[in-house]
């Protein structure tokens, strides 16, 4: 009974942080599950991945129907970041995995000295347009009437520099698939300071499309009867709350905390691939 | 803001998808903890298909689990077949194609790693 509340509660902490965040909780959860509950590696992935899918869910079924989420943007990016999740896996074992991590490192490390430095809005701004966090725009990009960036666009907001936010979405599943982290921590950086989304439309967006990406990864561990349901279901039911919860609260929430939580993640992982490039740490 | 069109649709089907999954999850956990289950014993398969129903009509909490893990995983696959839907019937075609695309690089993600992994 005891053990079946401290899963439900782990779980409630993973989804309410991933649904915020835009990162499905996996960062939190697998070494939860591994370190404080002693489950193999392996099945700790197995149910974070399966708590990811319903963070996904539960947090987008919000998102999306309160239009904070592009599901256009989502699907677009979604198509690269499964084919660079596939290129990861295959070129795996071919590259050297300490100095991916080490680099991957450098890169988290910067992006969240960018994403600090970013000034708070101005007083008396409004709160869904979160302006002064969107880096400008080139001045040579005009966004062509009909175009693809164009059909992109938010409804507050247009898409800038796909072609970068594309590419960044590719390596996002080379990261994930390499070095086993939730593209997330890729992609909402990449929405929010290259393509200039809102960082509410960006956490938001995120969420609408890692659970496409967690659900086919799932499916090969379950597959592989990597998944033990006494331990997901207490998880699952921690989750679909947690992540329901801090979907409804998330505009309440001011978007410097949202800001500076994800500052903290980035660095936290970063120094868990650190670790990871000098020989030890846990991957997550 | 409340939004309509395909978004809502897939934000709706999601809602009911997860309210489904967390319902079964909890009716899983609560009969698991009621006939003394503990959760750290090895991990247990999923009842074969024909099994299924008579294990939910004999209130098997494993059955209930593992229905709520497939309809969790089952979720966002369904979410992209609706998007993919209602972008073509709001005649949004290069929308729908991007959904499209996004099943058809699934289904290949898959299959490399089956015959890969």
């Amino acid at each position: 009974m005891a053990l079946t509340i401290l899963l439900a509660v782990g779980g409630f902490g993973a989804g309410a942080f991933g649904a915020l965040l835009g990162l499905g909780g996996g960062v939190l959860l697998v070494p939860m599950l591994a370190l404080g509950f002693g489950l193999p590696f392996r099945e700790a992935v197995a149910i974070s991945l399966l708590a990811v899918i319903a963070t996904s869910s539960a947090s987008a079924a919000v998102y999306l129907q309160r239009g904070v989420a592009n599901l256009r943007l989502g699907l677009a990016l979604e198509v690269l970041t499964v084919i660079g999740a596939v290129i990861g896996g295959l070129v795996a074992f071919a590259l050297d995995e300490r100095l991916l991590a080490a680099a991957f490192a450098v890169m988290l490390l910067y992006v969240a000295l960018t994403m600090a430095r970013r000034r708070p809005a101005a007083a008396g701004a409004p709160a869904s347009a979160d302006t002064s966090l969107e880096i400008a725009p080139a001045p040579d990009e005009a966004v062509v009437p009909g175009s693809m960036t164009a059909s992109l666009a938010g409804p507050d907001y247009q898409v800038h520099r796909l072609p970068l936010g594309l590419a960044l979405s590719g390596l996002a599943g080379v990261v994930s698939a390499l070095l086993g982290v939730g593209g997330g921590i890729v992609k909402v950086p990449a929405m929010h300071l290259v393509m200039g989304l809102p960082l509410r439309a960006a956490t938001a967006t995120s969420n609408v499309t890692i659970g496409v990406t967690a659900s086919a990864s799932a499916v090969l561990y379950i597959m592989r009867d990597a998944v033990d349901p006494l331990v997901a279901a207490p998880v699952l039911v921690g989750t679909f709350i947690g992540a329901t919860t801090a979907a409804r609260v998330a505009p309440r929430i001011p978007l410097a905390a949202i800001r500076w939580l994800f500052v903290v993640v980035l660095v936290v992982v970063a120094i868990q691939m650190a670790a990871r490039a000098l020989g030890g740490g846990v991957a997550s | 803001m409340i939004v309509r069109g395909t978004s809502a649709s897939v934000g709706r089907l999601l809602r009911v998808g997860a309210a489904g999954a967390f319902g079964l999850a909890v009716v899983g956990v609560v009969l698991g903890l009621a006939a003394g289950i503990d959760p750290t014993l090895a991990p247990s398969p999923p009842p074969s298909p024909g099994d299924w129903l008579a294990a939910l009509q004999a209130l098997d909490p494993l059955a209930f689990v593992w229905a709520a893990i497939g309809l969790t995983i089952a979720l966002p696959t369904a979410s992209v077949v609706l998007a993919a839907v209602g972008f073509t019937r709001a005649g949004d075609r290069r929308a729908a194609a991007t959904a499209a695309l996004v099943l058809v690089t699934l289904g290949c993600a898959l299959l490399i790693a089956i015959v890969v992994g």
